[in-house]
């Protein structure tokens, strides 16, 4: 059996996979055998026009070495047999090769299937499963008629590549003629669990995407949440305004007692200096009572334009007793000129919370003004605001009065938004006040309500 | 602050609030006026003297008794006593009503202390004048009773225009008698001319000491 080489197959595969080169360059060592692979090769490729052929020989295995690594990569590189170099060093041409087709800038070629796996893209030869098969082949047609059994044979060749190869200087394995092999095939994960990746891609993108759309939905949620907190706040700021324009006269008496004292005090102190001897302690009491009845004006400003701002302060430790002090002070005269007696029952110790001042005067100005309203056509007009201590040690604000109590359509929720038993009224008060109570972990409630009276409490954590 | 010579003028001042009770209390009495401030009407009421000179100053919004049910519990007492309303929220309507029910005036707050001062001096000047009214009636009254009845007599007929002889004739006396009675009458009643005699007997009343 003879092996071939098959420099023209090996050409015309490298032609094949570089449609583009310019350029086929062969290197030959510098022993006779090689030489006569030249001068063998250079007889081959005669014929070759189209493109430029190179031969290089005679150089050291670092010459050719170079040589390679300068090299365009679109470039051909042939490697014929270097069993000595221009050094007089001698090689396996197939490990000569390896070295210089590791530095090649250009895809390397080679004629020996011993080529094959060491650096080269390819060549055109018989393998040794070629080989293999062919024996085998013969040895059977032997067998049959032993006739030919002297004959010598060849062994079909054909272009074997280097997956790797390819890929390392770019090419193509797509160009490769239809019945070359490509050895080293290495199908990489991608192709080799191409379902299975498939698959988990599959379900990493559904559960990406379903995460993703729980996260736009959680998003969603919170962003109405805020949006409807927002609302919540606005609607509260707008009742509280409403609520306090209806206590406009009352607000109006706070800000003109003050202001009557001080206009008073005033004139009288000019007076007094006016005389010939002023009783200076006197003048001196006046002008600490006109400091004073200045200060009582900016607290009711102070006062109204924290319930009228949109802005509140939080939740802050805040004394109960004071919330009821500072709203009773703005409603006294509305509950005055209502003839309403008014029974202030506070804790004697301060009753701290963690609350919004603001809101807090809101829900109790509410109930005030409910239950005033409530007292309107009442002969007995009586209403108590207490503070104190309730079980687990929860904070307790409780609004009483000796109105009808609730009427029979608000008496299964009263604190439904737009149910109202007035004629000039939203309906919204109670249920603002209620969302004002459960914002603060407290709860606000229809203690008792009965044709003598309603009792209205709202109860507040601890702090 | 009120001079010997003149009868007694209280200023009751009411108001529950006390800063302002104080203040307006000192005002007032810088202006010259003798001031009673009480902190509600019930105190107002035990304080108050109907055969005392004065005005009542209410504040409208009291605790029980508010502005106008003590300005009727006044009335019952004393209709002519003047009474003028402070509020510090009040309306049109209110002011309407104030005065229809005979408020002497009606005044917000914060109220002027020149306006507030004008009002006092307004009503005291009204009860100098009732006052005096009641004086001048009182001195005529207490000259016609010092007159004796043939004085009375003459000095009706005087009066009605009766020349001396007619009152002679009509009364049985001799003219020149006459003339002493009536010129008895004139200085009783402390008459220089018959035209003020008359006028006073008409009107029932003598201005002048």
């Amino acid at each position: 059996m003879v092996s071939r080489f098959d420099l023209r197959g090996t050409f015309e595969l490298a032609r094949h996979l570089q449609p583009e080169a310019q350029r086929a360059v062969i290197f030959t060592g510098s022993a006779e055998f090689d030489r006569s692979w030249k001068s063998f090769a250079e007889a081959a490729l005669a014929d070759v026009s189209d493109i430029e052929i190179a031969f290089v020989s005679d150089l050291s295995l670092e010459g050719f070495r170079d040589r390679a690594a300068a090299l365009d990569p679109s470039d051909i590189l042939i490697g014929l047999t270097i069993f000595e170099d221009a050094d007089g060093r001698r090689f396996v041409p197939a490990d000569a090769l390896a070295t210089i087709a590791e530095v090649s800038a250009a895809p390397t070629y080679g004629v020996y299937s011993s080529n094959i796996g060491r650096g080269v893209v390819g060549g055109s030869f018989s393998t040794f499963e070629d080989t293999g098969a062919a024996i085998a082949e013969k040895a059977l047609r032997v067998l049959e008629d032993p006739s030919g059994a002297r004959q010598a044979e060849s062994v079909p060749v054909s272009a074997v590549l280097d997956w790797r190869q390819l890929r390392r200087h770019d090419l193509d394995p797509e160009l490769r003629p239809p019945d070359s092999r490509l050895l080293y095939y290495d199908p990489g994960i991608w192709e080799r669990y191409r379902l299975e990746i498939l698959l988990a891609l599959a379900i990493i993108l559904l559960q990406a995407s379903t995460i993703a759309a729980l996260i736009i939905m959680e998003r969603r949620r919170r962003r109405n949440a805020e949006e409807l907190a927002r609302r919540r706040m606005e609607m509260a700021r707008l009742s509280r305004i409403a609520q306090l324009g209806e206590l406009s006269g009352a607000i109006a008496h706070e800000l003109n007692q003050p202001l009557t004292s001080i206009l008073a005090n005033a004139e009288a102190g000019s007076a007094m200096l006016a005389q010939p001897a002023p009783d200076l302690a006197e003048l001196e009491e006046v002008l600490r009572d006109i400091a004073h009845d200045d200060q009582r004006a900016a607290d009711v400003i102070i006062n109204l334009r924290r319930l009228m701002t949109s802005d509140s302060a939080g939740l802050e430790d805040t004394d109960l007793n004071k919330v009821v002090r500072s709203t009773v002070r703005l409603v006294s005269s509305e509950i005055l000129s209502r003839k309403i007696a008014l029974e202030l029952k506070l804790s004697s110790n301060s009753l701290m919370v963690k609350g919004d001042v603001q809101q807090l005067q809101q829900v109790l100005l509410n109930l005030v003004i409910n239950a005033a309203d409530a007292m309107a056509d009442q002969t007995t007009r009586h209403m108590i605001i207490e503070t104190g201590l309730g079980p687990k040690d929860q904070r307790v604000l409780s609004v009483t009065d000796t109105g009808p109590g609730l009427p029979e359509a608000l008496r299964d929720n009263p604190f439904k938004p737009f149910a109202t038993s007035k004629v000039q009224g939203m309906g919204l008060g109670l249920s603002i006040s209620q969302t004002i109570a459960e914002a603060h972990g407290g709860s606000l409630r229809f203690v008792s309500s009965t044709r003598d009276g309603a009792r209205v409490a709202l109860s507040l954590p601890a702090p | 602050m009120n001079t010997p010579s003149e009868e007694p003028f209280v200023v009751h001042l009411v108001d529950d609030d006390e800063s302002v009770r104080r203040a307006l209390a000192r005002l007032i009495r810088a202006g010259g006026f003798d001031v009673h401030p009480h902190a509600s009407g019930e105190s107002f009421l035990d304080d108050f003297d109907p055969a005392v000179a004065g005005c009542a100053i209410l504040d409208m919004y009291l605790p029980r008794l508010d502005g106008f049910e003590l300005a009727e519990r006044v009335a019952a007492l004393q209709p002519e006593f003047p009474v003028v309303f402070l509020t510090g929220r009040g309306d049109i309507g209110m002011g309407v009503r104030a005065m229809k029910e005979g408020a002497f005036d009606f005044l917000t707050k914060p109220v002027q202390p020149s306006m507030l001062l004008t009002t006092l001096a307004a009503a005291r000047a009204l009860a100098r004048q009732a006052q005096a009214e009641t004086h001048c009636t009182a001195r005529y009254e207490e000259r016609l009773q010092s007159l004796t009845p043939r004085e009375t007599e003459v000095l009706d007929a005087v009066v009605s225009g009766s020349l001396n002889k007619e009152i002679a004739h009509d009364l049985g006396l001799a003219e020149k008698t006459v003339k002493v009675h009536r010129a008895r009458v004139m200085k009783k009643m402390g008459m220089r001319t018959i035209a003020e005699l008359v006028r006073a007997s008409v009107t029932r009343r003598i201005d002048a000491p």
